[in-house]
């Protein structure tokens, strides 16, 4: 039986499956990601609105609850992929849940999904704006941030609120590190 | 179908360094057929000397005899290719390359994405056609003309030979 989109275009869910299947390393499959995500974005005209969001997290939930319990890699892995890197650049909790639980998984055959999702999470704790309470502040300093660390108000993190705790990530990325003064 | 997808093998560098690696999981009938679907639209050589498998990927190919792939499935920063090439005693090729060789697609972001081995120079009239045997991901194994990968768009090609 062959596979039908949710959500996206079929021949860009086919075109991912070729693209994704083929990539040999993680970060090659983010780049397709990338690509491809960009493109369906474009192909909306406006970018993602606020319904497009509710649908596209539910279609990730439910493509994600397809292959996670799958012991081969399914084509629902490639529509989820374009998916994530569709939403990867919005501002929404259940958007991090979804990345977060994603985020989880290490083992075949979604250790591809997973590692995509923590990419993703370091690239949006990247872009986030921190913003921190002056007593926070002082026991806190940035050790790689470019610019100015805004101090004032109430401790807030746009995007995914686990990725405060990222003392420990990977060296060599673009986060922002925050270490005990 | 791979038993225990996920588990590694005991895989050291020439010079005695562990290499980070796993097998993957396979792809599913379904999940080939649809990506099928798009690569048979032109970006396929021809037919699969080895079919899809999660077995192994290209480095797992050139520098693994097929048994597993490197780096582990989805593994962001194990392992770069370059140092393996080091490692193992890999020299960039001067001039052209030859059988045996192994071939290189490097990223605009200085990452080699894609491995394969030269098998063949095919001469047509004056022109050298360089063959290359690789496996393309989780799909399968193919001989292709160096510029007809995936992979290969917007790579820089670079050939590597054994020191002796």
């Amino acid at each position: 039986m062959s596979y039908e989109a949710v959500l996206l275009p079929q021949d860009l869910v086919e075109e991912a499956a070729f693209r994704l299947l083929s990539s040999s390393t993680a970060s090659r499959y983010a780049q397709v990601v990338d690509v491809l995500s960009s493109r369906a974005i474009v192909g909306q005209l406006i970018g993602p609105d606020s319904t497009w969001v509710s649908r596209a997290v539910l279609a990730s939930r439910t493509l994600w609850s397809r292959v996670v319990g799958a012991v081969r890699r399914e084509p629902e892995e490639a529509e989820l992929a374009v998916l994530l890197g569709m939403l990867a650049t919005v501002t929404d909790s259940d958007v991090d849940r979804l990345l977060n639980g994603i985020a989880q998984y290490d083992q075949a055959p979604v250790a591809w999904l997973g590692a995509l999702s923590r990419a993703t999470l370091r690239r949006r704790s990247s872009n986030s704006i921190v913003t921190f309470a002056p007593s926070l502040a002082d026991s806190m300093e940035p050790s790689n941030l470019v610019g100015s660390l805004a101090t004032a108000g109430d401790f807030t993190h746009s995007f995914a609120p686990s990725t405060l705790d990222i003392e420990n990530a990977a060296a060599g990325t673009s986060e922002l590190v925050l270490k005990a003064a | 179908m791979n038993p225990s997808p996920g588990r590694s093998l005991r895989l050291d560098t020439y010079d005695g360094q562990a290499v980070p690696n796993s097998i993957d999981a396979d792809p599913s009938a379904e999940m080939v057929a649809l990506a099928m679907k798009f690569g048979l639209k032109g970006y396929m050589p021809g037919p699969w000397i080895i079919g899809p498998t999660g077995r192994y990927n290209c480095h797992g190919l050139t520098f693994a005899s097929r048994r597993t792939n490197i780096p582990p499935a989805g593994d962001p920063n194990s392992l770069q290719v370059k140092d393996l090439l080091a490692r193992d005693r890999y020299s960039l090729r001067v001039g052209t390359p030859r059988p045996g060789d192994i071939v290189s697609y490097t990223s605009a972001h200085g990452e080699i994405i894609h491995t394969g081995v030269v098998v063949r120079i095919d001469v047509l009239g004056d022109s050298r056609q360089i063959i290359v045997l690789s496996k393309w991901g989780g799909l399968g194994e193919c001989e292709h003309h160096v510029n007809a990968c995936p992979d290969a768009p917007d790579s820089k090609i670079e050939y590597w030979t054994l020191n002796s």
